[in-house]
């Protein structure tokens, strides 16, 4: 704030004068297009250029180990249509991403709800809440496989003190349910915090009024809090979907995709047919198929902003 | 609301006002209750890297362990196979390295799209939201081929490189959002008084957004701190790993060697925990002014 006091410096004088000419005015008749410079092509070296490398990758039968391509067209895609462990990967990245958005979403928004209202040590409350979103996911998968061990794990043994058998975690039956648990956990805080923010945006007259017109509780949530919390809400439950649809990191450090496929998502599946299996050419396929999913997940998410965007540019 | 109960509460029937005790009593069970699920894992993670190796593996694990050691700590530090301190230092130059170069040109983006007018001003927008739902894996396999071609496979700036393409994005998008909420008088009085669009960026633009910019840099920071499938698939030598990679090398080469695993996990994740939990208030803000900005 402070160095706005002085903007009429003698040395903020010398950088402007638009109608001086010379280079300083050129710069500034360019400045957008020299301040959005290094951002472009950031962008377009790491981000666009890869994509369309990689859109090219897929219609080619190209190996990790060896330098030759060649061009085989649809025939990576055909391939992977009729790929029935393609098929269960995509079944269980839906399984896995509905499951665990739905679950954090709801306890999210109750704790949201709760941490609205006044109370002593809100601060302190909050913070605390960030941690699991703060701690590395590598971390966190590491301890939940602790504690999921079947022999020294703490919910073994807390089954053992009641004295119940504990399920095998990450066998068979569990393991995707398992992942879905810590993938909750590890997610609700982002719920937790763009909800809150959301409801801390409600102004506190629209309660009163209705308070005053006689509203209870119930009505006061249905009629003020969740048609005004509703955009807040639908922006982050559709990152959080995204974000879940592409996780990779918990499902491979806990179960590497296993036993037996059962919690082989999709970015499990197309890392395997990469660096494992090192066909790089059906594996871009496979990346484009998920980030098709993922277009038509967010579909409403980027229709939003893109009218958000019209708007002010 | 508030003033309306402040005001009401003592003519209120004794009946509603323990209804409400027991209604904030049941409110604070189940946060409490949820703190104490939210921070066991982690709590566990402490837990484990001081507790000596035979107790770590008792049938029946108490909440605190009957003794403590910091064996396991510095067995870490000191570990000659895995080198805690290289990794430590390569994590920290990676995602400083990040962190300094997507906030550069991300805050310089994200003003010519708040406030200037430029050809293409949309359709960079537009890119700007798109690029954020690129799934990694749908760039790791085409940035591998350039990488070992260049040499950037085995390579931090490589890191470096493929952490921008999640991160440089979205900084650029929620600082433009940060900028936008920032009143326009204050520019634009400086403008009257002659300042160029640099000296605004610089003197009025920047200052004014330090806590935006305090929020996208703690999680520019973390993110890439975090990151592990780029990590996992681009670096295989030793003296270029990060924490991520050598803790999972840590499983690999002493698969019981749990309490070594995380102490070398706290030394990990105290960092990040600490700078999330000291941002947090300019991250809540910083996020509300940039993403959820309507």
């Amino acid at each position: 704030m402070s160095a706005s006091a002085r903007p009429s410096s003698p040395r903020a004088a010398t950088h402007d004068a638009p109608s001086t000419g010379g280079l300083g005015a050129f710069l500034e008749r360019r400045i957008a297009y020299i301040l959005v410079f290094p951002t472009v092509v950031g962008i377009l070296l790491v981000d666009v250029y890869p994509l369309l490398f990689n859109l090219w990758i897929s219609f080619q039968e190209r190996k990790i180990s060896s330098a030759t391509a060649t061009f085989i067209g649809f025939r990576n895609y055909q391939r992977i249509l009729a790929d029935p462990e393609v098929w269960n990967a995509i079944w269980i990245s839906i399984i896995f991403t509905v499951a665990s958005v739905f679950f954090s979403f709801i306890i999210g928004f109750g704790l949201a709800l709760l941490l609205n209202r006044q109370f002593p040590f809100r601060g302190i409350v909050r913070s605390v809440f960030i941690i699991p979103w703060a701690i590395p996911a590598f971390v966190a998968a590491l301890v939940w496989a602790w504690m999921f061990n079947d022999q020294f794990g703490i919910l073994a043994a807390l089954f053992r003190s009641a004295g119940w058998r504990a399920p095998i975690w990450l066998g068979k039956d569990w393991a995707l349910w398992s992942l879905i648990a810590v993938m909750v956990w590890k997610s609700f805080p982002f719920q937790l915090v763009v909800l809150l923010a959301g409801l801390q945006s409600i102004p506190k007259e629209q309660y009163e009024a209705a308070a005053v017109d006689g509203a209870n509780v119930f009505q006061r949530f249905w009629s003020i809090t969740l048609p005004l919390v509703k955009p807040v809400a639908m922006v982050g439950v559709l990152l959080a979907a995204v974000n879940a649809f592409h996780y990779f990191t918990i499902p491979w450090i806990l179960t590497r995709g296993g036993p037996a496929n059962a919690t082989n998502v999709i970015p499990i599946a197309t890392y395997n047919i990469a660096f494992i299996a090192g066909d790089f050419g059906y594996a871009a396929a496979a990346a484009v198929l998920m980030f098709l999913f993922i277009l038509l997940i967010s579909g409403i998410y980027i229709w939003q902003y893109i009218r958000e965007v019209q708007d002010v540019g | 609301m508030a003033s309306l109960a402040v005001s009401a509460a003592p003519r209120r029937p004794l009946r509603r006002r323990l209804s409400q005790h027991v209604g904030s009593a049941a409110a604070w069970a189940v946060i409490l209750f949820a703190i104490f699920v939210a921070l066991f894992p982690f709590f566990w993670v402490l837990r484990t890297a001081v507790t000596p190796a035979p107790e770590a593996f008792s049938l029946r694990p108490t909440l605190l362990p009957n003794s403590y050691t910091l064996d396991n700590i510095v067995r870490v530090i000191v570990s000659p196979t895995l080198p805690f301190g290289r990794y430590f230092l390569n994590s920290a130059l990676v995602s400083l390295g990040t962190t300094v170069l997507v906030l550069v040109a991300g805050s310089w983006g994200a003003y010519a799209l708040a406030r200037l007018k430029f050809r293409g001003q949309r359709a960079f927008g537009i890119s700007l939201l798109l690029i954020q739902l690129f799934p990694a894996v749908l760039l790791v396999i085409p940035l591998f081929v350039v990488f070992a071609r260049v040499g950037l496979v085995n390579n931090l700036l490589g890191l470096v490189v493929a952490y921008t393409t999640f991160n440089l994005p979205f900084v650029t998008w929620l600082l433009r959002g940060y900028f936008l909420s920032i009143p326009r008088e204050l520019e634009d009085a400086a403008r009257i008084d002659g300042c160029s669009y640099l000296g605004v960026l610089f003197r009025v633009v920047l200052p004014m957004a330090a806590p935006g910019l305090a929020a996208v840099a703690t999680l520019a920071f973390v993110n890439s701190w975090n990151e592990f499938f780029f990590a996992y698939v681009m670096i295989n030598d030793d003296a270029k790993r990060v924490l991520a990679i050598g803790l999972s090398a840590y499983i690999d080469q002493f698969r019981t060697d749990y309490t070594g695993l995380f102490a070398m996990a706290t030394l990990t994740t105290l960092p990040v925990v600490a700078v999330f939990v000291i941002f947090q208030r300019y991250l809540v803000g910083g996020l509300t002014a940039g993403a959820v900005k309507s």
